[in-house]
């Protein structure tokens, strides 16, 4: 029923687009190409891949864009070394999207679609952007509708789905010649199997088995975010972001993130960003239940933890209009993350029972080099 | 959930309306009131530097943004969307 409003309002959205006239000059997003490495290691799970983006511009009205990106995943995390024995997978995902150009209308419709061996995914999604007011403001919508397939690689009987919508709302508004503020709404309905097939629970300090965690069926959230960046006179810009989040399942997240980029030279742009994150758990998440509920959760994403992270990034200028290359840039960015749960007690075994209620915290570091090409 | 629902049916619909108004030539756009932008085009040459863009680096924010979203209870609001998991 869900799915079918949405492809109406879809299709609405399509005309609005399409019959909306303007009076100042918006352009497409730039010709671009990147691509590179990145590498997580943390908390027992190490992945490492490639991604790649490209986007080219036709006609000054027309651009279409392309991504794939690659993760090999290997997974000893407790919840993994608790239920099993670790194990390698792969996820692949591919992007394909086009964007047009109407006078200072932006519309731009995206398909993504990613697969692993127990989980495929797919994600239709359509915004419209509007700049208005001289350019000192642009408003956007968009909408998305995706639907996953999610199966167990040791039960073939195992198949659930999940549908997912969305639907979002921004402002971007120059206040001076130097400072820009943005404002973000996004809701969110899931509706399916929210479950990870392969976590349990414990009730009194016994393990009720693989696939023993009960989620409800639905889920909405809301995000609302608010960011400001500002240039200063040495060539450098500040920007500072904050988020909260809440959904039906009580959880309620506080997100503040932070950026500084500085000009080193006529070659060199350093950014240093931090990130500090908070949330509570949800009402039916617990580590270990006293007597057995309707719905029961151990997911330590649900649990009531705090987080911090701290990175930096360095590109390169390695030329600038090189026959039809406007620039190229190498790319390096590292970052460090460090997470602290609560009353998620992240035992490997049950011979750790005792420990269940605890506290567990892991840190994690995160690497990409990549290139950038603007033409 | 049907809250969503109808406060997303009545935007759409509420712009479909202003699209078909605009659409048909007997009818005029209701003009928008005209606000002199305090920041001219000759004086966005610090707003147009690429480090004032809140995604100078879509590759890198969309991989940070998939890290922390497989790794916390929330999303949304002008961080990444799309599909996949990759998050035992």
């Amino acid at each position: 029923m869900i799915k079918y409003f949405n492809i109406n309002y879809l299709s609405i959205a399509v005309i609005v687009l399409f019959s909306t006239s303007s009076l100042h000059a918006e352009v497409l997003p730039e010709d671009r190409t990147e691509g590179g490495y990145h590498y997580y290691d943390g908390g027992g799970v190490e992945v490492n891949g490639v991604t790649f983006l490209a986007r080219k511009n036709f006609s000054s009205k027309y651009s279409v864009y392309s991504g794939y990106h690659f993760d090999s995943i290997s997974a000893a995390s407790p919840d993994v070394l608790l239920g099993a024995s670790k194990y390698s997978e792969d996820r692949d995902e591919y992007t394909i999207g086009g964007t047009y150009l109407r006078d200072n209308t932006l519309m731009d419709l995206s398909y993504i679609h990613s697969e692993e061996d127990d989980y495929e995914s797919d994600t239709v999604g359509f915004d419209v952007s509007h700049e208005m007011f001289g350019a000192m403001t642009k408003v956007n919508i968009g909408a998305s509708i995706g639907k996953d397939d999610i199966t167990r690689n040791d039960l073939e009987t195992f198949s659930e789905d999940l549908d997912r919508h969305s639907f979002r709302a921004g402002l971007s508004q120059v206040l001076t010649k130097k400072i820009v503020a943005r404002f973000d709404y996004e809701a969110t309905v899931e509706e399916g199997y929210l479950n990870n097939p392969y976590r349990f629970v414990f009730v009194n300090g016994v393990s009720l088995g693989s696939g023993s965690e009960r989620y409800p069926r639905t889920r909405t959230g809301q995000a609302f975010a608010i960011k400001g960046i500002k240039y200063w006179d040495h060539r450098a810009s500040s920007s500072v972001g904050y988020r909260f989040y809440r959904d039906t399942w009580e959880i309620r997240a506080h997100t503040i993130d932070l950026n500084y980029s500085q000009y080193i030279g006529n070659q060199w742009v350093a950014d240093i960003y931090g990130r500090f994150y908070t949330q509570d758990e949800a009402s039916f998440f617990s580590d270990n239940f006293s007597v057995p509920l309707r719905y029961m959760a151990r997911d330590k994403e649900l649990s009531s933890f705090d987080s911090f992270s701290i990175g930096a990034r360095i590109s390169y200028d390695l030329f600038k209009d090189y026959r039809f290359l406007r620039s190229g840039s190498l790319n390096l960015a590292v970052e460090y993350l460090d997470y602290d749960y609560d009353n998620y007690s992240g035992i490997e075994s049950v011979a750790e029972t005792a420990r269940l209620g605890s506290g567990y915290t892991f840190d994690a570091t995160t690497i990409q080099f990549y290139f950038t090409a603007l033409y | 959930m049907m809250r969503f629902h109808r406060l997303f049916k009545s935007i759409i619909t509420f712009l479909a309306m202003i699209a078909l108004l605009n659409a048909c030539s007997s009818f005029q756009m209701p003009s928008l009131p005209q606000i002199n932008p305090w920041v001219a085009p000759y004086e966005r040459e610090y707003l147009a530097d690429p480090i004032m863009s809140f995604n100078k680096d879509p590759l890198s924010n969309r991989y940070r943004q998939h890290v922390f979203n497989t790794r916390e209870g929330s999303k949304g609001a002008g961080y990444a969307h799309g599909g996949g998991c990759g998050c035992n």
